[in-house]
């Protein structure tokens, strides 16, 4: 585990370089797991020309388009080599530069969304109804991001799902999740 | 043209009536990502089954038009277009919305709509025959050319790198491989999963990568005050509609072209003309993609002149040119009407009855969709906390809503998260929309022409055989030489010399 504070110093330090890299904090990583992903998709896609090749096959497109997006990308790494991050220069532990990238990401209210968003699905996905797994999401949420009006946020919530029952289930007969 | 059966929808306030009601209706449809124009008049083909004829189809006629501009609601306010047509219309009316001038911008955007409405009715009253012949010689190579001059829109849509335009662009169009294929029925990349022999609804992504997305960067600012907005001045003067007039006009001839075109429709021409007007608009008073009045224009001008355009081949061919209209032949022959050549002939009332209801709902956008603004503008001053939570449930009810699939679901999430890491790290999203909405159409009809051509050679050469796949692939060199540096840097040179010449002057 990293000491926080020592980042938290660090990240200070690091917010007038931001300004003046060339790169976002964790862009060159983000590249390289793109990267790798592409790398993936083309190796799948000359699977696919295996099964069934021909240039009027349905393996063309796919390869063209992942082949094309793999060669960009790896010429992009190759560029950001030369390139600058808010990190550049200093001497920064391996946490310390996960911090900074991690904090430029996930900020509280990011990570919570994400996690009620997971959890929103988990509970479709195990047939909770859906007004109420979505009154729960959207209270929670509402409440969390607004610190406050925890009865306001009721009347909003309640607003919500009112709309979206007279207009996709009553007016579009849409079936619930 | 008989102008009395023209007269009729004019002379009825029941149908006046129902047009005002489905254009109102429209409008709030289309501004709801998820719930789209072709949604809606697929529902009302069943709710109006027992209705006349005239009347069913003045109320599905009335949602088409309100549907096509309300997905420009969504796409100033929120950044979350509400169609695929609005796409391009969230470039330029957002970035004004966050200056606190989203009233102009959608001020823009109703007139521009109805002056592109009424310009593809005129040109379905004087022209359908002569429009219907030139769209039918479009052969697959032709559509395969429009797809690719769509692609080379990439640099177009905000991309700050080209490099990363074309990488968003290229997983745009893998993404849109995915499940069978067109011709061969060979399923690709489904891992074994059966949800996905469908593909990748290109809504499904729309909605997640601009709404799910935008509402989770959102989070980063959550502390920023909501931007109050203008609403002095809606409605644009004439001398600034005047002023756009040649953009205007250029615009709504693409709009009508490719609203024709069976299978390409108002989101493609809106695309395209965004394109045309980032290049031939000189000296913008705002750079494109910050908030130019011209970014609005072109697109909604050119989308809602796909409305005319898409009943051209329905009208006297009997051939869709959109999904709406697709659904409104099955609405029609559920009349006992059989669009095609002979629907002029057997029933000129019904061509001027949609004529008719189309003048009405151009006339009722114009009302509602300048009434409505002060009440839309509302929606960005709601506090963030409770607009974002919002946001992102009417995102998952919007996509759940298509096919009603959990999945969808969990891929428009996956979406909105994709997202959010390319707003991080500056990768474009509108060329991954993009690539996902052109891929069908570049790929149908790449491989129908490999296929009739028998080889790769034998496709390019059948270009120089078509006057039509000669103009476009003229147009397209034309497009790619004008986006190169070495043009850019030559134009720069040449303004460069002009003004040092007027300056000794």
């Amino acid at each position: 585990m990293y000491n926080l504070t020592e980042n938290n110093n660090a990240h200070k330090d690091i917010d007038g370089a931001a300004a003046k890299a060339d790169l976002q904090p964790g862009e060159k990583v983000f590249t390289v797991i793109l990267f790798a992903v592409t790398v993936f998709l083309f190796y799948r896609s000359i699977l696919l020309w295996q099964m069934a090749p021909g240039i009027s096959g349905p393996a063309m497109l796919p390869l063209l388009s992942s082949g094309l997006a793999a060669l960009l990308l790896a010429a992009s790494i190759a560029v950001n080599i030369w390139k600058t991050t808010p990190a550049s220069g200093r001497n920064l532990t391996f946490s310390q530069k996960t911090y900074i990238v991690l904090e430029y990401l996930f900020s509280k209210n990011v990570i919570v969304t994400i996690i009620f968003i997971f959890a929103y699905c988990v509970l479709l996905n195990f047939s909770v109804p859906f007004y109420l797994s979505s009154a729960l999401f959207l209270w929670g949420l509402m409440s969390f991001l607004a610190k406050r009006g925890l009865v306001k946020n009721i009347i909003w919530t309640a607003m919500v799902l009112a709309f979206i029952a007279v207009v996709f289930g009553m007016l579009f007969s849409v079936v619930m999740p | 043209m008989d102008l009395s059966y023209l007269m009729i929808p004019f002379t009825s306030p029941i149908i006046i009536a129902l047009v005002a009601a489905g254009t109102f209706v429209g409008i709030y449809i289309g501004a709801i990502p998820g719930l789209s124009a072709t949604m809606a008049v697929s529902l009302l083909v069943s709710l109006t089954f027992g209705w006349e004829t005239n009347k069913a189809v003045a109320m599905m006629i009335g949602v088409f038009i309100g549907g096509v501009y309300g997905g420009s609601r969504s796409a100033i306010l929120l950044n979350i277009p509400g169609a695929p047509a609005a796409v391009a219309t969230a470039l330029d009316g957002y970035p004004l919305a966050k200056k606190g001038l989203a009233g102009k911008a959608m001020g823009v955007a109703t007139t521009q709509s109805f002056i592109g409405t009424v310009f593809g009715i005129i040109v379905l009253m004087f022209g359908a025959p002569f429009v219907a012949a030139f769209a039918m010689k479009f052969s697959s190579v032709d559509y395969m050319l429009l797809a690719f001059m769509g692609m080379m829109m990439v640099g177009s849509l905000g991309c700050k790198s080209m490099t990363r335009g074309i990488v968003a662009a290229s997983l745009g169009i893998f993404l849109g491989t995915v499940g069978m294929d067109p011709l061969t029925a060979v399923t690709r990349f489904t891992f074994g999963n059966t949800y996905l022999n469908s593909g990748v609804n290109f809504i499904v992504a729309l909605i997640g990568l601009f709404g799910a997305a935008e509402a989770i960067s959102q989070m980063t600012e959550m502390g920023v005050e909501p931007i109050k907005q203008k609403i002095d001045r809606i409605i644009p003067s004439f001398s600034e509609t005047k002023k756009y007039i040649p953009l205007t006009i250029r615009s709504a001839i693409v709009g009508v072209l490719v609203g024709a075109l069976p299978g390409a429709g108002g989101d493609i021409a809106a695309l395209l003309t965004y394109d045309q007007a980032k290049r031939t608009v000189r000296n913008p008073e705002v750079p494109f993609g910050e908030g130019a009045v011209e970014g609005i224009v072109a697109p909604e001008t050119a989308n809602n002149a796909a409305i005319g355009g898409a009943f051209i081949p329905m009208l006297t061919l009997g051939i869709p040119g959109d999904a709406v209209t697709a659904v409104l032949i099955g609405a029609l022959t559920i009349h006992g009407l059989r669009p095609g050549p002979n629907l002029m002939t057997d029933n000129p009332q019904m061509f001027n009855v949609i004529v008719g209801c189309l003048w009405i709902g151009a006339i009722c956008l114009l009302i509602f969709g300048l009434t409505g603004i002060k009440i839309f503008t509302k929606v960005v001053e709601i506090p963030k906390p409770i607009l974002m939570p919002t946001i992102l449930i009417l995102s998952v009810i919007g996509s759940y809503a298509i096919n009603n699939s959990l999945y969808d679901i969990f891929w428009m999430l996956g979406f909105g998260v994709l997202g959010y890491f390319m707003k991080r790290f500056d990768y474009p999203i509108g060329p991954m929309v993009l690539g996902v909405i052109l891929c069908r159409l570049m790929e149908t009809n790449l491989l129908r022409g490999l296929m009739l051509h028998g080889s790769a050679f034998g496709l390019i050469l059948s270009i120089f055989k078509s006057p039509i796949s000669v103009c476009l692939f003229a147009l397209m060199i034309f497009l790619l030489a004008t986006n190169s540096n070495t043009y850019r840097n030559w134009k720069k040179k040449r303004d460069e010399a002009k003004v040092a010449e007027r300056c000794k002057a």
